[in-house]
């Protein structure tokens, strides 16, 4: 028999005990409550600008406003559940542009619903592309899906020949534009799929690991999460999510092209980061990436209304946008700690 | 004079949400002398450490640096008051060299321009100091644990200083390395510093400290020479209640005749890293220890088994039925968990709570229903705090982030990792490193009763007296491959040092 130099437990730990439960909710509403302050800068904004321009707070405006958060949202969902695994995608407008034109190019001969689903797998089928190269050939997220958008677009240009594919579906067109009295039926759908990505993020093992891998890769792995299959399969993923936005937007502009959406990705990028959610991956907030998609639709509404000259737009969303990130990261989180 | 103490900390309070981290701690120490600063997982050594090194403001109280009061707000003003600190976990930026690494901060440069021969010979001179045989320009994300370790050491060694503060910086050596740091030590303070010494292994804190300073639960519960006390009194203060011993049940049992399939057979294995062909066998309910030296192929034999590496050859079952491990999911899914030696690179998940933490490689077969697809939080949260009640993990509640735990407490939210996976081969790797002299104990007893439930245990340590508290059998692994096996009363620390420095004649056999 052994022994070893050491004690065994004679009685328990005096521990500062709290009612776990009860206070874990309320830090958790704290917490969330404080990663919003998005929404505060978002009604002040309004109300400002309101001042000066009054129809901004129109309802035919806000509903406006809405259809293009919705499109941006839908997108940036996709894309906070990539950035939360620590990875990126660029080709978001390729992905639109192919998924849109499949859609066209369907509408004529057959329902919606078909088209639909047809755009949608395209976009699946992208994400699968990207996933792939990011997964199995190890190449890094952006550089790989910066070419994969040059493929998707080079692709909608050769088949469109560069020109414009009109949509006339009523039914497809007003799917996209319908309203339920000043909220559009698309902001609605915005809300379910950022409800459906939140649940898919935090309540699901498959979302379990992707949390793990954005924050550390390799201890993921060791601990056994299947670290290529999930990054191909988040891939997937965002894929569908840019092809439903690329749904709402063809029937917004009746018609798909190869440059609908030029330079949409990064839309939906600031939509997410400027919600609260880190580049550097681990967390992902989907209220935050919803409210982040409507104050940056809000933003250029609100500026053309104002008649703000285009360059100068970019200069003060430019200006916006950097501010959101720094407050963001000023404001660091109770998992500063440890998480660097 | 009126005060001869290089450090004074008085009082100092600090808290963090939910915990009270320290409740007014005391700590004096003078020129030439070393502290042994001990205390249980979870004491606050480490939060008082980062209050000295500027990284964190106290609630309440003060501390005196040579007389003087003063308040840090940064590491830089730290470093002005000439505080240097070896940190629990360490501070070092894998992409860059060692060189770059040491000088960070306070680079060699003239006129804004580094000077990269001075800061190579400088870097060369503190290696030499310290008897590490690596490259300054090599990246420091493809040195070892113990090796990192040792730059961080080197690091705080290449500041202008007058108190050294080391927070466990033995965890990850092995013995003849921390020998050869204790001796530094020891030089330092002849030279006139003040050292700080926080360990876990009371041998190294009766070598080296004259005084010592005890906490307890956010006190400083007892300070003084160290002549003063022996070993098992510091573990009574330490622990405030009184010591008992561990004692191994399993050990001497003969797994040879046992005529079920045993849990791991490996055959014929090789993978870099290992210079011959390995052969092992555990049976359900044996611990098999394997010990030697760093870089003696252990390690690289269980990143093999895990699936981290891929083997070049070779076969391994598990009850029985071939495997194939192409990587940790494959292994997991096998029925092969590992924990890594390496815990904040490698264990740790900084975003995930310790629940999340904890049940995360919770394989897809062992879960039911709902929980195959779902995380169900209220669960495993249940499960969790089992867990934490079994293991004494301090920690108030589940939803915690583990970055946020002591460096112990971390260690034991893997240990609870690996119950979760319900593996039936466990594959660990430096199970105690970080964890107080009490936990220690409670983890071999955590080892004992997971063989007990019929697992395949592997423990591979360079902890010698460990190994032989733990083992039933034991492989001894030198330059690259098994070189001996120790079973029964053969497992004594002779035998096992005899065999890991390569010496094969002086194995004794009872
Ligand atoms: N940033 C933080 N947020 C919340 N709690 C913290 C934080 N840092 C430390 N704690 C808590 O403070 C207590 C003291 O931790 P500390 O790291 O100082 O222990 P320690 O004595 O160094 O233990 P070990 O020997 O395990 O390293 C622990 O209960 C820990 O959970
Ligand atoms: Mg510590």
């Amino acid at each position: 028999m052994n022994t070893a130099t050491g004690t065994a437990p004679a009685m328990p730990v005096q521990m500062e005990e709290e009612p776990a439960a009860s206070v874990s909710l309320a830090r958790r509403i704290g917490t969330f409550l404080a990663r919003q302050y998005l929404a505060g800068v978002l009604l002040v904004l309004v109300a400002l600008l309101s001042v000066f321009q009054p129809a901004i707070i129109g309802a035919g405006n806000i509903n406006s406003v809405l259809l293009q958060a919705a499109i941006t949202g839908v997108s940036a969902c996709g894309m906070a559940l990539l950035i939360g695994t620590g990875l990126l995608d660029l080709s978001v407008p390729g992905v639109i542009a192919i998924s849109a034109l499949t859609a066209a190019a369907l509408l004529p001969n057959t329902t919606i619903g078909v088209a639909i689903a047809g755009a949608l797998a395209v976009g699946a089928l992208a994400g699968l592309i990207n996933g792939v190269l990011v997964a199995y050939l190890k190449i890094a997220s952006f550089i790989a899906t910066l070419g994969t958008q040059y493929l998707f677009l080079g692709i909608a240009f050769i088949v469109t020949e560069g020109g414009i594919v009109p949509i006339e579906s009523y039914y497809y067109r007003s799917m996209a534009t319908q309203s339920l009295g000043p909220i559009p039926v698309s902001f609605l759908v915005l809300l379910v799929v950022a409800g459906l990505a939140y649940g898919l993020l935090y309540w699901t093992h498959f979302g379990r690991g992707l949390r793990a891998i954005g924050s550390n890769e390799r201890a993921a792995r060791l601990a056994g999460v299947p670290v290529s299959a999930f990054k191909a399969a988040a891939f997937v993923i965002a894929g569908v999510s840019f092809a439903g936005a690329g749904v709402f937007l063809s029937g917004l502009l009746s018609s798909a092209s190869g440059t609908m959406a030029l330079s949409f990705e990064l839309n939906a990028i600031a939509a997410v980061v400027v919600g609260g959610t880190a580049l550097r991956g681990g967390r992902a907030t989907l209220a935050g990436t919803v409210v982040g998609a409507v104050l940056f639709s809000y933003l250029s509404n609100a500026l053309n209304l104002l008649g703000v000259a285009s360059y100068w737009q970019y200069v003060l969303t430019g200006t916006v946008l950097a501010v959101a990130v720094a407050a963001g990261s000023l404001r660091r989180g109770p998992e500063a700690r440890g998480a660097d | 004079m009126a005060n001869d103490n290089v450090v004074d900390v008085r009082g100092i309070v600090q808290t963090y949400p939910g915990v009270k981290a320290l409740k007014g701690v005391d700590l004096k120490v003078d020129r030439g002398q070393v502290l042994g600063l001990v205390g249980e997982n979870g004491a606050g050594k480490s939060t008082l450490i980062r209050i000295l090194a500027g990284i964190e403001s106290p609630v309440d109280g003060e501390v005196w640096v040579r007389g003087e009061r003063v308040n840090f707000h940064t590491p830089t003003d730290a470093q002005r008051a000439g505080i240097s600190v070896v940190s629990q976990e360490f501070r070092l930026v894998p992409e860059l060299s060692v060189a770059d690494n040491i000088f960070l901060c306070h680079e060699i440069s003239a006129g804004g321009v580094v000077r990269a021969r001075e800061t190579r010979d400088r870097t060369q001179e503190l290696l030499d100091l310290l008897e590490l045989d690596v490259d300054p320009g090599r990246l420091v994300g493809t040195l070892s644990v113990a090796d990192q370790q040792m730059v961080e050491i080197a690091r705080a060694l290449s500041r202008e200083f007058d108190v050294l503060v080391m927070d466990e910086p033995t965890a990850a050596l092995s013995a003849p390395e921390a020998q050869r740091l204790l001796g530094i030590v020891r030089k330092l303070a002849s030279s006139g510093k003040a050292i700080i010494y926080v360990s876990h292994h009371l041998d190294e804190i009766f070598a080296v400290c004259d005084v010592i300073t005890v906490f307890r639960d956010g006190n400083s519960v007892w300070n003084g020479s160290t002549s003063k006390l022996d070993e098992s009194a510091l573990v009574e203060l330490m622990l405030g209640r009184e010591p008992q011993a561990f004692v191994h049940t399993l050990c001497g049992q003969d797994y040879h005749d046992d005529d079920r399939p045993p849990r791991l057979r490996v055959r014929e294995l090789s993978a870099p890293g290992l210079r011959r062909a390995v052969d092992i066998k555990v049976h359900p309910g044996e611990v098999l220890a394997l010990a030697g030296l760093a870089g003696s192929g252990r390690m690289e034999l269980m990143g093999a088994l895990a699936g981290d590496v891929r083997a070049k050859s070779g076969a391994i079952e598990v009850d029985g039925v071939p495997v194939s491990v192409r990587s940790p999911f494959a292994a997991r899914s096998a029925g092969i968990f590992m924990l890594s030696e390496d815990r904040k690179q490698e264990g740790i998940v900084p975003h995930l709570d310790v629940t999340e933490n904890t049940m995360i490689s919770k394989p897809w077969a062992a879960r039911k229903g709902l929980a195959k697809w779902f995380t169900l939080s209220g669960l495993e949260n249940s499960t969790f705090m089992t867990l934490r009640k079994r293991m004494r993990i301090r920690v108030p509640h589940g939803q915690v982030l583990i970055g946020s735990l002591s460096g112990g407490n971390q260690q034991k939210v893997l240990l609870a990792r690996a119950v979760e996976s319900q593996a039936r081969v466990m594959l660990l790797n430096e199970p105690t490193r970080g964890v107080d002299v009490g936990a220690k104990v409670e983890i071999y007893e955590l080892i004992e009763s997971l063989a007990e439930q019929g697992a395949g245990v592997v423990v591979s340590s360079s902890d010698i007296p460990e190994v032989v508290a733990v083992a039933n059998r034991c492989v001894v692994f030198h330059a690259g491959r098994p070189v001996g096996e120790l079973a029964g009363d053969n497992i004594t620390e002779d035998n096992i040092t005899a065999l890991a420095l390569g010496q094969f004649k002086e194995v004794s056999h009872a």
